[in-house]
């Protein structure tokens, strides 16, 4: 079965959200959390799949998530509809009554982030119910001296939480490039762990100054990340649920965003097709 | 080998090391590993995020550009200062920077009577964070103006409902004002859908809304009753101006 496929919404992709290869939708909590909104943020529109993705649950922080964040995200899932919720593996803060650092870290791959990532993802699915939680492996810049790999960090909170995947997959590449490890051994080692799948896709840019590919939601999605986007798709098969596409910055026009989309479509249904 | 407890400890000094530095832009942090690179990835990392801020917050002192000269340079004097709080929604900082001017910097009247005009936004928004609810339903009935407004003569059980989204505030300059504007003069600030509108309204105006914090909905009659120094008519233009402009809605 082919996977719901759609954008992350943004204003200037709204337009084109009725598109036929469009069924799904990715809210991003920042955005419809503003508190004098009187409409849902979909607009009343109608797709297969809606998800909330966060920022700030910081899964990785020594303390858990606090409720009332959790009660603000549940009630935007609530009221769009949405079967999903999601974040990031990383830390944006320390404690509950700290400080926030304004953009998502990775954790050391240590065991005491393991189990501090475990208990929070615990306790989000506890609170989320039936509505499930996707886990996102970020891209980084650096990494913290750790025991472990990312992917061998990933697979254990996989394992043990039970919490669905969010692969990036221009993360994974972003993060091949930056950090020389192949990104279809990445994928092919944690997709197996994984009960659930979605997937983001995305372009970013080689930055000449620190010879680092940015994860920068601003290009088209670039050829090796659908090459890598297909293999993922053979490797998750049925447990792919949904497909978003993220774009932030140098937004393409109206033709750009359906060409991207049907792209998007048109190599799923070739793939799930080819495996059935 | 370590305690389970003392192994999260040391994680929590750990992570509350990264944090609180990074939160201010500071990239002295130990820890990472190293790879040859021809910029310090931990400085771009924290350069991001003050970037992000600093954006954040110019972009909602837009409107003060013109009456803060130093704006841009107080932002990120304060964002060097003061870290951003946990869970911050944005609206968290920009009260953070506002108290940090009032604490830091000497202000004309003119440029408090901003800062009080940036204040009373927040509350609101901050209001309908807290009262979503009963933001949602004033924000219905008020569509039903238009079909319930020509009853306003002949209706008296008509009830009125006070927008629950509002704050008073006091302006010492006419800054934000006409040029005719008494001084000091009470403006109230007020939620009409995604908007947040102000009046300034008479003595009448001032006791209508008096009432009705006491007291919404309140039917029309009973409105009537009590103020009883003004007339019916009075009353219904009052009611039919507020109305208008989103203050009170008919149910």
């Amino acid at each position: 079965m082919v996977p719901a496929i759609g954008y992350a919404i943004r204003e200037e992709n709204r337009p084109i959200l009725t598109d036929p290869a469009i069924t799904a939708a990715e809210i991003t909590f920042e955005r419809a959390d503003y508190p004098l909104r009187v409409q849902n943020y979909i607009q009343e529109m109608d797709f297969d799949l809606v998800s909330v993705h966060a920022l700030k649950l910081s899964v990785a922080s020594p303390d858990p998530p606090n409720e009332n964040y959790m009660a603000a995200l549940k009630s935007i899932a609530f009221e769009n509809g949405a079967l999903s919720v999601s974040d990031h593996l990383g830390f944006t803060r320390d404690g509950n009554d700290g400080v926030e650092m304004g953009h998502f870290c990775p954790p050391p791959y240590t065991e005491a982030a393991l189990s501090c990532t475990c208990r929070n993802i615990e306790i989000i699915l506890k609170y989320f119910g039936d509505i499930r939680f996707y886990l996102e492996n970020i891209a980084y810049l650096f990494q913290w001296d750790g025991t472990m790999t990312e992917a061998e960090f990933l697979k254990k909170v996989l394992a043990m939480t039970g919490c669905g995947l969010l692969l990036d997959v221009t993360n994974v590449y972003a993060n091949s490039i930056n950090f020389e490890y192949d990104p279809y051994e990445f994928i092919a080692d944690v997709m197996p762990v994984a009960k659930n799948v979605q997937f983001h896709l995305a372009g970013g840019f080689f930055d000449e100054r620190s010879e680092m590919y940015i994860d920068s939601h601003s290009h088209p999605i670039p050829e090796p990340v659908w090459d890598l986007y297909r293999f993922a798709l053979e490797q998750g098969g049925k447990k792919i649920n949904a497909v978003f596409i993220e774009r932030d910055q140098n937004f393409p026009d109206e033709a750009g965003w359906r060409a991207e989309a049907r792209l998007t479509r048109e190599i799923a249904e070739e793939t799930m097709g080819a495996i059935a | 080998m370590k305690n389970h407890k003392m192994a999260i400890d040391e994680y929590r000094e750990q992570i509350s090391n990264y944090a609180k530095n990074f939160a201010v832009a500071n990239t002295s942090v130990k820890g990472f590993e190293k790879r040859k690179r021809p910029v310090n990835p931990i400085d771009m990392f924290v350069e991001g995020n003050l970037a992000k801020r600093l954006w954040k917050l110019s972009d909602q002192f837009v409107f003060m550009k013109e009456s803060f000269e130093d704006l841009n340079e107080w932002i990120g004097e304060f964002s060097k200062a003061v870290p951003l709080e946990a869970y911050d929604t944005g609206s968290l900082d920009s009260i953070q920077f506002l108290d940090w001017m009032t604490r830091n910097k000497t202000l004309s009247a003119e440029q408090f009577d901003m800062l009080t005009c940036h204040r009373s936004r927040i509350a609101i928004e901050n209001f309908g964070r807290e009262n979503r609810i009963a933001h949602v339903r004033f924000q219905d009935l008020l569509s039903n103006h238009d079909r319930l407004k020509s009853e306003l003569g002949s209706n008296d059980s008509l009830s009125l409902h006070l927008n629950p989204l509002r704050v008073w505030a006091r302006f010492q300059t006419r800054i934000l004002l006409d040029d005719e504007a008494d001084l000091p003069s009470t403006m109230i600030f007020f939620a009409v859908g995604i908007d947040i509108r102000t009046a300034i309204l008479e003595p009448t105006g001032q006791e209508l809304v008096a009432e009705l914090e006491v007291e919404s909905p309140t039917r029309l009659s009973r409105l009537k009753s009590r103020l009883c120094d003004m007339d019916s008519d009075e009353l219904g233009d009052l009611v039919r101006e507020m109305s208008e402009i989103g203050l009170i809605a008919f149910g």
